[in-house]
C-alpha cells in the first residue's frame, strides 16, 4: 500500500544527535553536521555533477533541515529524512535555474518574436514573410530541443549579438568553444528542420 | 547564499546557532490522524446534517445503506488522510502504487455506493431543477469540506513534504470523500447523472488541496531563488 522499502536501521547516535538538536543543542547540530555532511555532499555532487555547486547546496540543506527540524519525529530513522530533504533542494535548485534559463532564452512577447526571427534566419530558413511564420514556429519547437549550453551560446551570437570573446566571458568558457557551442547548436537544429548540414 | 558570493558554511553554522531554540518534533503521521478523527466526523459527516437535515428517505433506505455506506465512506476518507500525512514526511514518500489505488479505490467506492444506493432507492431530480441541484450539491459539499481541508493541508505541510502538490490533493481528497460522506445523508437524490456532481466537488477539494500546498510552501524556496538570482 505505501512506500515498501521500509529505511534501514541506522546508528542511533543520530537519533540521539537528531532528539538534543530539536531541544535546542548547539554540539548537536556539530554533531549531525559531523555525520551527515560527507554523505550529503556526495550524494549531492552525484546529482548536480558539480562539486561547487554541490557545496552550495549542501549549506542551504543544512538550512532547510534546520528550519524543519520541528517536522522530524523522533524515533524515526533520520537519515533518509535529511536525504530527502537535500533532494527536495537539488530539485528546487534546477526547477529555479532551468525558469531562470527560460527567461534569458525566450524572451516574451515582440522580444520573443524577434529572437525567433534571428534564430530563423540564422539558421537559413526565412525566404519570406509566409515562410518566417512558418519558420519561427519550427524553430520554436526545435529550440527547446538543444542542450541550454549550446542554446544560449547560440542565441547570445545570433540574438544579442554578442562576440564569442564576450560569450566567452560571460559564460566562463574559451571564446573557440563558445563558437563550437554556438556553431553545434546550429547544426542540431538544422538537423532536427530536416536541413542539410553545413559541415 | 544570501548575499552574491558563496557563504562558507561557517556562516551558516552562524545563522542556524543563532536561531537555534528548542522546538516540540511533530506527531508522527498516524497520531495526528487520530488527533483529526473527531473533527473529521463531526465537521464533515455530521455538519451537512445540521445545515440540510436528513434526507427525507433516511429510514426507508435502511441503515445499512445510508449509515453503514456513510462510514465506510468516513474509513476511505480517514486512509486517505492517512497517506497525505505519511506522504508529508520527508523520505517516506508513498509509492505510485499506493497513489493509484488511493484513486481507483476512491472512484470506485464513490460509484459503488451511488450505484447501491440508486438500485436500492432510486429518487430523481424534481423536473426544471436538475441543473440548480447539480450545482448546489457541487457547492455545499465543497464548503462543508474546506474547513477540513485547510486544516488537514496546513498541518502536512508543516511537516516539510518533498511532494507538496501530491501531499495537499490526498489531503483535499480525504476533506472532498469525507465531506461527501455527510453530504449523502442529506441529499435525498440517488441519480446516479447527479451524484457525479458530488465527485466534481471531490475532485475541486482535491485540487484545491494540491495547489493550497504548493502555495504554502512555496516561500520556503523563495530564499533559494532569490538566492540564485543574486549569484548571477
Amino acid at each position: 500500500m505505501q512506500s515498501s522499502h521500509e529505511p534501514a536501521p541506522e546508528d542511533p547516535t543520530l537519533a540521539r544527535l537528531m532528539a538534543a538538536y530539536q531541544a535546542g543543542r548547539v554540539d548537536a547540530f556539530d554533531g549531525l553536521y559531523a555525520a551527515l555532511a560527507a554523505d550529503l555532499k556526495t550524494y549531492l555532487t552525484m546529482l548536480t555533477r558539480d562539486p561547487a555547486r554541490a557545496d552550495d547546496l549542501l549549506q542551504e540543506t543544512f538550512l532547510q533541515i534546520h528550519r524543519a527540524r520541528a517536522a522530524h519525529t523522533p524515533g524515526r530513522p533520520v537519515r533518509p529524512w535529511v536525504f530527502a530533504i537535500a533532494k527536495r533542494v537539488f530539485l528546487m535548485d534546477r526547477r529555479s535555474a532551468s525558469r531562470r534559463a527560460r527567461r534569458e532564452v525566450l524572451p516574451s512577447t515582440e522580444e520573443g518574436a524577434a529572437a525567433l526571427d534571428a534564430t530563423a534566419a540564422a539558421t537559413g530558413l526565412a525566404e519570406s514573410e509566409t515562410e518566417r511564420l512558418h519558420a519561427r514556429r519550427q524553430v520554436e519547437s526545435v529550440l527547446g530541443q538543444v542542450p541550454a549550453d549550446r542554446r544560449r551560446a547560440f542565441l547570445l551570437h545570433h540574438l544579442l549579438g554578442f562576440s564569442f570573446k564576450e560569450i566567452g566571458d560571460r559564460l566562463g568558457i574559451k571564446p573557440g568553444a563558445a563558437k563550437i557551442r554556438s556553431s553545434r547548436a546550429a547544426s542540431l537544429m538544422r538537423a532536427l528542420l530536416g536541413e542539410p548540414r553545413d559541415d | 547564499m544570501t548575499e552574491s558570493r558563496p557563504r562558507s558554511m561557517d556562516a551558516v553554522r552562524d545563522e542556524i546557532v543563532g536561531s537555534l531554540t528548542p522546538v516540540r518534533p511533530l506527531a508522527a503521521p498516524s497520531r495526528r490522524v487520530w488527533m483529526l478523527v473527531p473533527f473529521g466526523i463531526a465537521l464533515a459527516a455530521t455538519a451537512p446534517l445540521l445545515e440540510g437535515g436528513a434526507r427525507a428517505n433516511l429510514a426507508s433506505a435502511g441503515p445499512l445503506l445510508t449509515w453503514g455506506l456513510t462510514g465506510l465512506q468516513t474509513l476511505l476518507g480517514l486512509w486517505l488522510l492517512a497517506l497525505g500525512f505519511r506522504e508529508a514526511v520527508p523520505g517516506r514518500n508513498v509509492s505510485g502504487r499506493a497513489l493509484a489505488l488511493a484513486t481507483v479505490l476512491t472512484v470506485s467506492l464513490v460509484v459503488a455506493i451511488t450505484l447501491v444506493t440508486n438500485a436500492a432507492s432510486h429518487t430523481g431530480v424534481p423536473a426544471g431543477k436538475v441543473v440548480q441541484f447539480w450545482i448546489e450539491c457541487v457547492i455545499l459539499p465543497m464548503a462543508f469540506g474546506v474547513p477540513l481541508l485547510l486544516v488537514t493541508t496546513l498541518m502536512a505541510v508543516r511537516a516539510f513534504p518533498t511532494r507538496p502538490a501530491i501531499a495537499g490533493g490526498l489531503c483535499g481528497m480525504s476533506a472532498g470523500v469525507l465531506s461527501d460522506a455527510g453530504w449523502r445523508l442529506t441529499c435525498w437524490i440517488s441519480d446516479p447523472a447527479h451524484v457525479t456532481s458530488h465527485g466534481v466537488s471531490i475532485v475541486i477539494l482535491t485540487l484545491a488541496g494540491a495547489l493550497l500546498a504548493v502555495a504554502v510552501d512555496a516561500p520556503r524556496w523563495r530564499r533559494l531563488r532569490t538566492d540564485r538570482r543574486a549569484s548571477r
